[in-house]
C-alpha cells in the first residue's frame, strides 16, 4: 500500500551520524568507494558491511527506510546473481559483488538520510577547495556532484510518487503479478527517469535560489565542527584502506 | 458504487518511528450516493488522509472503511482497481498525478494501459478537456510546465475519463480566481445532476463548500469536531475556534443582523442582493 514512507530523502533527527562533519563524511565516502573497488577478498567487504550496519544504527533512522531500499534493488541483486552464474564464477565472488553493491547503496542511504543537501554541497565544495588550483568554478560542480549522489534516492522518491498516481487511477503497480508489474514499470520508467531530471533541476534552482550561488564561494555557512566522532570514524575509514592497500601487495 | 462508511478509523504515520504522527483519530460517519460532502479544516486536520483512504491508497491503522462492496481494513482488497475506477481522485498537487510527456498522453495512460474499448478514444479525450474547460490547444503540452488552476483541470480531466461514480477533490479551490470557481461550481453541480455523481471536497474554502455542499464536516486536529448541512457554518466562533474563515456571505448577514436587518443567510451572492432588497428595502 501507498504509506507516506519517504525513502532516500533527509531524517531530520539527531544523531552521532548527523552530527557529522560534512566535509569528513564525504571524505568517508570517497574513501568508501576506493574501498568498495579495490578490496578483493570477503574478509574486508564484510567488514565494511558490518561497519556500515553499525553506522545505520547510530544514525537512529528507522531501519525500514534502509530496508526500503534494499528490497527496492532486489531484482539488480538478483540479476548479479544470475550473471556470476552464467560466467560459472565462484559463489565467493558472487557474494563479493553483492555485498559491493549493498555497500554502496545503503552508504548513499546514510550520506542521504543524515546529511542535508546543503550540508553535502558544502561538504564537496570545502574538500574540493584545497586542490583548486586552476581556480574551477567548485559551487557549480558541488552542485553537479550532490545532484548526482541524490539521483537514486529521487528517483525512488518519484518512482513511488508515479506508482501512487498511476494506483490512483486504477493501475496498481504493488497488487498485481510480476508480469503485470513489468508491463507497468516498462511503461512508466522512461518517464520516471525524465521526471527524476526535472526535479533535480528544480531541486538545484531552489538551492541557487536560497542559499547557494554557483559561481560564488559562501562564506556564512555554519556547519558542525569536527569532533571526537569525526576522527573515530575517519581512522576507522583509513584502516579498511590501509587493510585494502596490504591485500593488494602495495604495502 | 454504494455508500461510504467510516467506521471508528484511525490512521497513523511513521509508526514506531521519532516521527510518528496521528493523522485521524477514531473517525466515523456514512455517506449517501448523489450528494455533495465537503470536509473542511486547517493544515494537519486529516483531510488528505481521508481522501487516501477512500481511494484504498493507504491502510487504516484501526478501524474499517466501507467502499461499496469493498472493505479497507488492512487486509488485501479483492479488485482494488475497480475501487480506484469508481473513485476519481484528485491529489492536492496535481503536478504529483503527472509522469506522461503530454497532457493527451496524460488523460489517455489508463485508457491506452487497459486497452479501454471505446470507439473513438480521443474524441473522449476532448470531451474530458471540454468538461473542464480547456480547449484541444493543451493536448501537446507537458503538464508539468502547467500553470497550477490548468494542471488541476488536467488531473481532474484524467479522473473524468473512467466516469467514476465518486470524485474527491483535494484542496481544489486553492490558486482558482473567481471565473474558475464559478466554473468548477457549475461543473460540480452538473455531476451531480445530470449524472448523478458522489462528490467529496476536502478543502479550507469555506465559501465554496458553504455554496455547494449537502454536507459539511468539521475537521480539527485529526477529528471530525462538527458535521451537518451548511448551517453548520453559521456559527462562526466555532470555525475560527477551529482555524477557518467565515464564509464571507454567512459574515455579511452576520453583520446584518446585528445592525438589526433581519436577512436570511443565501447560499450564493445573487440569492444575496435580492433578498437584501427585498428585505432590507
Amino acid at each position: 500500500m501507498y504509506s507516506r514512507n519517504s525513502f532516500g530523502s533527509y531524517y531530520p533527527i539527531d544523531s552521532i551520524i548527523h552530527r557529522l562533519n560534512p566535509i569528513l563524511k564525504i571524505f568517508n565516502f570517497i574513501l568508501t568507494i576506493g574501498i568498495i573497488i579495490f578490496a578483493k577478498s570477503l574478509e574486508v567487504n564484510l567488514f565494511l558491511l558490518l561497519f556500515i550496519l553499525l553506522m545505520i544504527m547510530l544514525s537512529h533512522v528507522p531501519s525500514k527506510y534502509y530496508l526500503n531500499t534494499f528490497w527496492s534493488m532486489r531484482y539488480i541483486y538478483i540479476l548479479i546473481a544470475f550473471i556470476c552464474a552464467f560466467f560459472s564464477t565462484t559463489l565467493t565472488t558472487c557474494m563479493i559483488y553483492i555485498i559491493k553493491l549493498i555497500s554502496l547503496v545503503e552508504y548513499i542511504g546514510i550520506l542521504a538520510f543524515t546529511t542535508s543537501p546543503s550540508e553535502n554541497i558544502y561538504g564537496i565544495e570545502r574538500l574540493l577547495q584545497p586542490i583548486n588550483f586552476f581556480f574551477l568554478p567548485l559551487p557549480k560542480y558541488a552542485f553537479k556532484i550532490n545532484s548526482i549522489l541524490r539521483y537514486y534516492p529521487l528517483f525512488l522518491s518519484v518512482e513511488y510518487k508515479t506508482f501512487k498516481a498511476c494506483a490512483s487511477r486504477g493501475i496498481d503497480y504493488y497488487n498485481t503479478n510480476i508480469l503485470k508489474r513489468i508491463s507497468i514499470f516498462t511503461k512508466v520508467q522512461s518517464n520516471i527517469r525524465r521526471l527524476t531530471s526535472f526535479k533535480n533541476g528544480q531541486i538545484m534552482f531552489a538551492s541557487v535560489l536560497r542559499l547557494f550561488h554557483d559561481r560564488r564561494k559562501r562564506s556564512n555557512y555554519r556547519s558542525n565542527k569536527i569532533g571526537l566522532y569525526d576522527i573515530f570514524f575517519t581512522l576507522f575509514h583509513l584502516a579498511l584502506v590501509y587493510a585494502v592497500l596490504i591485500e593488494r601487495g602495495i604495502l | 458504487m454504494e455508500k461510504i462508511e467510516f467506521n471508528n478509523v484511525t490512521f497513523i504515520i511513521n509508526k514506531g518511528t521519532t516521527l510518528e504522527k496521528t493523522i485521524l483519530n477514531d473517525v466515523s460517519f456514512k455517506m449517501e450516493d448523489n450528494k455533495i460532502y465537503s470536509f473542511l479544516g486547517s493544515s494537519n486536520s486529516g483531510k488528505t488522509a481521508i481522501g487516501d483512504l477512500i481511494n484504498a491508497l493507504i491502510i487504516p491503522d484501526s478501524g474499517s472503511v466501507k467502499i461499496g462492496e469493498f472493505i479497507n481494513d488492512g487486509r488485501r482488497i479483492k479488485n482494488v482497481n475497480k475501487l480506484r475506477f469508481d473513485t476519481g481522485y484528485v491529489f492536492k498537487n496535481p503536478y504529483d498525478m503527472f509522469f506522461n510527456k503530454t497532457v493527451k498522453q496524460e488523460i489517455a495512460f489508463g485508457m491506452k494501459y487497459f486497452n479501454y474499448k471505446v470507439k473513438k478514444k480521443s474524441l473522449r479525450i476532448n470531451d474530458a478537456l471540454k468538461l473542464v474547460g480547456l480547449d484541444e490547444s493543451y493536448l501537446k503540452l507537458n503538464p508539468l510546465r502547467l500553470t497550477l488552476v490548468d494542471a488541476k483541470k488536467v488531473a481532474l480531466a484524467c479522473t473524468l475519463i473512467y466516469n467514476p461514480s465518486i470524485i474527491i477533490l483535494d484542496e481544489f479551490t486553492n490558486g482558482l480566481d473567481y471565473n474558475d470557481k464559478a466554473e468548477l461550481l457549475r461543473l460540480l453541480k452538473l455531476l451531480k445532476n445530470k449524472y448523478k455523481k458522489t462528490i467529496i471536497l476536502l478543502s479550507k474554502d469555506t465559501s465554496f463548500c458553504y455554496e455547494i455542499s449537502d454536507y459539511i464536516y468539521l475537521m480539527h486536529l485529526t477529528k471530525i469536531v462538527g458535521e451537518g448541512t451548511r448551517e453548520i457554518l453559521h456559527d462562526e466562533e466555532k470555525l475560527k475556534e477551529i482555524g477557518l474563515e467565515v464564509p464571507k456571505i454567512v459574515s455579511f448577514v452576520n453583520e446584518c443582523k446585528k445592525a438589526g436587518h433581519d436577512i436570511d443567510y443565501y447560499t450564493n451572492i445573487h440569492d444575496l442582493i435580492k433578498g437584501v432588497y427585498r428585505d432590507v428595502f
